[in-house]
């Protein structure tokens, strides 16, 4: 091998606590293993101190490897040819997944034409920025979009479905217990019978609110696939979810806020106040720990101002409070109290800046 | 060649064998046990569960030698204890799946406790990034040892399997990855220091 690590003093001590953590990893119960760690340890307080680096650059190691992982899968098909060889079985799976979800359509489109199983077409609705709009649908059920939102909507005789493209909107759904109503955003897919929440999509992330009653998170399953070929986009399924998390299916309540994105390491379920769902149709907007771009386009969505970050890391800093339709430029005048940023206005915009570098 | 570690004093006094004394002795064992090898005990559990599940399951493992009959020596305390403890961790890893799936709340409460701050959300993403960066500098050999071990959390044997090697260059390959990441990251951050 033409290559060399880089190494330092420490290599050597460091190197062999990896090699005992690596061997503690995949020991199950070899005592004498574990005997001869310990003697290991006791032989020189800097073998322990040393081991407990490893332990932390293990954990800390994670984040890095995995982003390593998705950029190289985004940026070489060669490697990303390679990688995929070493998951044969979660390729089998998706390949079988794909196979029957390509049947699942099928079989849908079959029973479409003899008119047993009938699926409606998908009817598309936009709000443009600060519009809000309400549907009150077939089965009695109601969605009130809040601005720059785009969903579709298909009402079968079995099963409602709704694909939330993009923004927001509030459910309000009729109690049908034998046509599950399904609202589709981003990687996740709520289930709810008989029940009123909210889900807003915003780029990489959905947040859903739960006013009264349960709706299941579930993540994406063949049963997406088959509702793509209902919105006629038939899509292949990827059979995982995104940034290497894995989605668990998740019952949320009245009173619980789900949120999954990137900018959350794991999906997370916060406790809010039932009245407070989607408070936008009062004109008002409220956070929880909510990143800071994301508040930025709900802002735009109801109020129509135009607010810009300069910095991109400014983007995941995380908001907790509430933003009133009428009072945006107080929100934003007041954001440098919070966070360490600077605001500016350029005609019409606002531009926030991260304090101290507002010039670069 | 290891050398042998000066012994720890645990073994309680001479009160050891007689009968009426034997809970009490068993708890002084314990206890010396504890103080002795609850930090290795800890170690060594968090190489692979995360640092709550690593207590939980380092206070199961005492209960349960808390529950022998005998007064033992410590050397089979102290094996006990890592074997039951290996145990216990297998178990908890094999149900983690289904434990999260059912108690929701639980993972609730631990986020409200450790969630990050933005500024921590920052560093720890830069963190990230310059990780990445620098496991591209490895051979692919030995970084695809290295991310398959990592990222994909596949055993050993089955990253060994796959490439075609054996274990012991599995291992060796995730080592060196891992020292040359610490290398390469702490001159990166040295580099970083000293241009401010």
């Amino acid at each position: 091998m033409s290559w060399t690590p880089a190494t330092d003093t420490q290599s050597e001590r460091y190197q062999e606590a990896c090699d005992w953590f690596l061997r503690l990893r995949e020991a199950s119960e070899d005592s004498e293993l574990i005997a001869e760690w310990l003697r290991w340890c006791h032989a020189d307080p800097a073998n322990r101190e040393m081991f407990e680096q490893v332990r932390q650059s293990w954990g800390s190691l994670g984040a890095g490897a995995a982003l390593f992982d998705r950029q190289s899968a985004d940026r070489h098909p060669i490697d990303q040819h390679l990688r995929h060889r070493w998951r044969r079985p979660r390729q089998l799976a998706i390949a079988a997944a794909t196979l029957i979800a390509v049947l699942g359509a099928g079989w849908l489109v079959l029973f479409e034409a003899t008119g047993w199983f009938r699926t409606s077409e998908a009817t598309r609705f936009t709000t443009g920025r600060t519009e809000h709009r309400s549907l009150l649908l077939a089965d009695g059920s109601r969605i009130e979009m809040a601005g720059n939102s785009q969903l579709e909507v298909a009402l079968g005789k079995y099963r409602r479905d709704v694909l939330l493209r993009q923004g927001e909107a509030y459910f309000s759904v009729a109690h049908d217990k034998t046509r599950p109503f399904v609202v589709y955003a981003g990687d996740v897919h709520v289930r709810a019978v008989g029940t009123r929440f909210d889900v807003r999509a915003t780029t990489g992330r959905v947040v859903v609110a739960v006013e009264e009653g349960v709706v299941a998170i579930e993540p994406p399953n063949l049963a997406v696939a088959a509702v793509d070929a209902v919105f006629s986009r038939l899509r292949i399924l990827e059979g995982k979810a995104p940034a290497g998390r894995t989605l668990r299916p998740t019952p949320v309540r009245s009173g619980q806020e789900f949120a999954v994105g990137s900018a959350e390491l794991e999906p997370q379920v916060l406790s809010i106040e039932p009245q407070s769902v989607a408070s936008w149709r009062q004109g008002r907007l409220r956070f929880v720990r909510e990143p800071l771009q994301s508040v930025i386009d709900s802002i735009q969505a109801l109020s129509g101002q135009e607010i810009e970050l300069d910095d991109p890391s400014l983007a995941d800093l995380r908001f907790t409070g509430t933003v009133f339709g009428s009072g945006v430029s107080a929100w934003v005048n007041a954001l440098p109290a919070v966070f360490p940023v600077t605001v500016r206005q350029d005609g019409n915009r606002f531009i926030i800046s991260r304090r101290g570098e507002s010039r670069r | 060649m290891r050398s042998r570690p000066p012994e720890v004093p645990v073994r309680a006094s001479a009160t050891e064998s007689s009968a009426e004394g034997g809970t009490a002795t068993r708890n002084t064992a314990l206890s010396n046990l504890f103080i002795a090898h609850n930090q290795e005990l800890i170690a060594f559990l968090m190489t692979r569960l995360t640092e709550a599940e690593a207590h939980e399951v380092a206070q199961e493992a005492y209960a349960r030698l808390l529950r022998l009959d005998q007064p033992e020596t410590l050397s089979f305390l102290r094996a006990y204890l890592f074997k039951t403890a290996a145990n216990l961790s297998i178990d908890r890893l094999r149900h983690r799946h289904t434990r999260q799936a059912s108690q929701p709340q639980i993972g609730l409460l631990q986020q409200l406790g450790t969630e990050p701050t933005p500024e921590e959300l920052t560093s720890r993403r830069q963190e990230a990034q310059l990780a990445a960066r620098i496991l591209g500098e490895l051979p692919e050999a030995c970084r695809r040892a290295f991310l398959l071990y990592r990222v994909y959390d596949y055993p050993l044997a089955d990253v060994a399997r796959e490439m075609g090697v054996s274990e012991r260059m599995i291992r060796y390959y995730v080592v060196q990855a891992m020292d040359h990441c610490r290398v390469r990251m702490s001159a990166e951050r040295q580099e970083k220091d000293a241009e401010r």
